[in-house]
């Protein structure tokens, strides 16, 4: 195999691999907005401390494995996100859009900055037995752990999908999505079931904390990058549409992956690692102007 | 009506005896006002198109960035005089939120935010790629440490701002706009030009931000991406406009005040993670019991301690 073609599959892979860290963060982000047109900037601070948590139970006694901390992250960010919802955004999520825009903006500044009161800006990282290491698919190399996060992400996926079409909890909250009034009527408790909604895409920022946390630094402020991440992909993706954030997060991953590498594309100077951001908020600003319903999506009224 | 009118003329008599007050202050003071000042006319520029038009910009702050680079590049590399850097300044953002305003404009709500959000940091992104502006090192400007000129020019511009927005209120052009705020469908049954009406908002809101970015360059002579590209400015501007009361002609001013103040009380000067807490928990307060700001209460209406009107109004928003 041609080594030009070999680089081509190594960078898809990598984009491929890399989408499963921004497919879990924009899971719960793309929940909270579709079902409760709130836009959670907080997200980014939610994944933050399930970091946090996780870098807390490995480095603790128990030295438990990153990926086995997920579920108590979870749980954590779960019951913060539930009270958060319940006491804060429940005040005003009939209110316009901008008010739910600042108070989670504000919540976010409060959260990254107490964690910095807490935890300094000192730079940690998890460093487990596997980190370095991968497994050859012919010329091409598949880190683990970036393997077993797109694994995760992708059960996360399944899981809340299957919640959200088999039980009559998910139902609810898809119904509440549809018509808040009309769900009342049939006997929802809209309230709870908008703290319940809150809650899952807390718990779902604690998984994608805990993924970050064993490829990511973990710092009071990493979660402001993955904002902006999950807003892109659950746009890509179709807003609160479940399966379409896995798609969003991996069409995302890959177009990233392209645009830093600046040996792809031989003669185009201006492309490379500086340029990522740019790429990417190029994408964005295309994709909001051109196909705001989504990649997956279709246009409504 | 009457009311609001008259807050805006004492706003703006106080600052005119704020003009007279630089040969009184210590260094320290003119450095707090002039920040203030500065603080004060981005969230009245802000104001034209977040509060006026309805449409939530978080790319504001592009344009203090660009203001603040073209004035560096024409003064250090075309070696302008200060004002001829200031009007280029204004010219170059005001064109920039004209052409980018066309496409970004059409969209509204969540996708109008984020849409600004992200060219605020592909703005501070690209800056910090091109060699003429220094990639990330920044660039260093002329010194000039006449702190009471930069005092009375920050203070021009807040002045400037605030008239003009007092004439824009009570323009055609100023109904366009309240009209795209509330609706925007029935503005253009009414014959509105929305598209225009709301591309020159953004564009005078530019103008004005850019203004205030050239003076910040000239006056703290250095400038790099972080600082001029910082997304708190951006935050912090409808924050102000908001807590004083967007769509109103000083509101913002008012809310500058107070957020300038708090901050002052906390010792702004020590940059500390606690400062931002309670900057933070604050706002959240805001936010729930004033969404619509002080001006309402200080224009004749109930008083903010008022406790029913505010449990009445939290009900309403509540699920």
């Amino acid at each position: 195999m041609g080594t030009a073609l070999t680089l081509y599959l190594q960078v898809l892979v990598n984009g491929l691999l890399a989408g499963g860290i921004y497919a879990a963060a924009a899971l719960g982000f793309s929940l909270v907005w579709g079902i409760m047109n709130v836009i959670n900037i907080a997200h980014g601070a939610f994944i933050m401390l399930g970091a946090y948590a996780s870098y807390w139970l490995f480095v603790g006694p128990m030295h438990l494995d990153p990926f086995l901390s997920i579920p108590l992250a979870m749980a954590v960010m779960f019951v913060l996100a539930y009270a958060t919802q319940r006491l804060l955004v429940n005040q005003v999520v009939r209110a316009p859009l901008l008010t739910t825009f600042l108070l989670t903006f504000a919540l976010s500044i409060f959260i990254t900055n107490l964690a910095q009161v807490f935890w300094l800006s000192d730079i940690r990282s998890v460093t487990t037995a596997y980190s370095g290491s991968s497994f050859a698919l012919g010329p091409i190399t598949v880190p683990w752990i970036k393997f077993w996060t797109l694994a995760i992400a992708a059960l996360l996926t399944l899981a809340l999908q299957t919640f959200m079409t088999r039980t009559k909890l998910g139902r609810a909250i898809r119904a509440t999505s549809m018509d808040v009034d009309a769900a009342r009527l049939a006997g929802v408790d809209v309230a709870r079931i908008y703290a319940l909604t809150f809650g899952i895409g807390g718990a779902l920022a604690g998984a994608a904390g805990s993924l970050a946390s064993v490829s990511y630094a973990i710092t009071p402020t990493m979660g402001d990058s993955f904002v902006v991440r999950a807003f892109i992909v659950a746009v890509l993706g179709g807003l609160g549409n479940v399966n379409g954030a896995l798609v969003g997060g991996i069409v995302y991953g890959i177009v990233e992956s392209f645009g830093a590498c600046g040996s792809c594309f031989p003669g185009v100077h201006f492309l490379g690692e500086g340029f990522k951001d740019v790429i990417a908020l190029v994408v964005l600003l295309l994709i909001i102007l051109f196909r705001p319903y989504g990649l997956v999506g279709k246009a409504t009224a | 009506m009457a009311a609001r009118r008259r807050v805006t003329y004492v706003i703006l008599g106080l600052l005119a005896l704020a003009a007279l007050l630089p040969p009184h202050l210590n260094g320290y003071w003119v450095h707090v006002l002039t920040l203030f000042f500065m603080m004060a006319s981005l969230a009245q520029a802000w104001n034209l198109i977040g509060g006026y038009t309805g449409y939530v910009s978080f790319g504001n702050v592009a344009f203090f960035g660009t203001g603040a680079y073209a004035c560096a590049y024409t003064m250090t590399e075309m070696h302008w005089p200060f004002w001829g850097a200031f009007i280029a300044a204004i010219v170059v953002a005001a064109l920039f939120a004209t052409i980018l305003g066309t496409p970004i404009l059409r969209l509204r709500g969540h996708y109008f935010a984020i849409a600004t959000l992200s060219l605020a940091i592909g703005t501070q992104a690209l800056v910090q790629q091109l060699p003429p502006l220094g990639k990330g090192s920044g660039m260093t400007l002329p010194l000039n440490s006449d702190f009471h000129f930069f005092y009375w020019v920050m203070l021009a511009i807040l002045g400037a701002s605030i008239v003009v927005t007092m004439f824009i209120a009570r323009s055609r052009f100023g109904y366009a706009l309240s009209a795209i705020r509330e609706n925007e469908e029935a503005a253009a049954v009414l014959g509105i030009n929305a598209a225009v009406a709301k591309v020159g908002a953004w564009t005078v809101s530019a103008g004005i931000t850019a203004a205030a970015g050239a003076t910040f360059a000239y006056w703290t002579s250095f400038i790099d991406p972080p600082t001029v590209f910082d997304l708190n400015f951006n935050v912090l501007m409808i924050i102000m406009a908001m807590l004083g009361g967007a769509a109103s002609v000083a509101g913002p001013t008012i809310g500058s005040f107070i957020i300038s103040a708090i901050g002052e009380a906390l010792g702004a000067q020590s940059v500390s993670p606690w400062h931002a807490v309670v900057l933070g928990g604050i706002i959240v307060v805001i936010v729930i019991l004033l969404p619509r700001g002080i001006m309402p209460y200080l224009a004749g209406g109930p008083p903010v301690w008022n406790l029913q009107m505010v449990r009445r109004q939290l009900r309403a928003s509540r699920v």
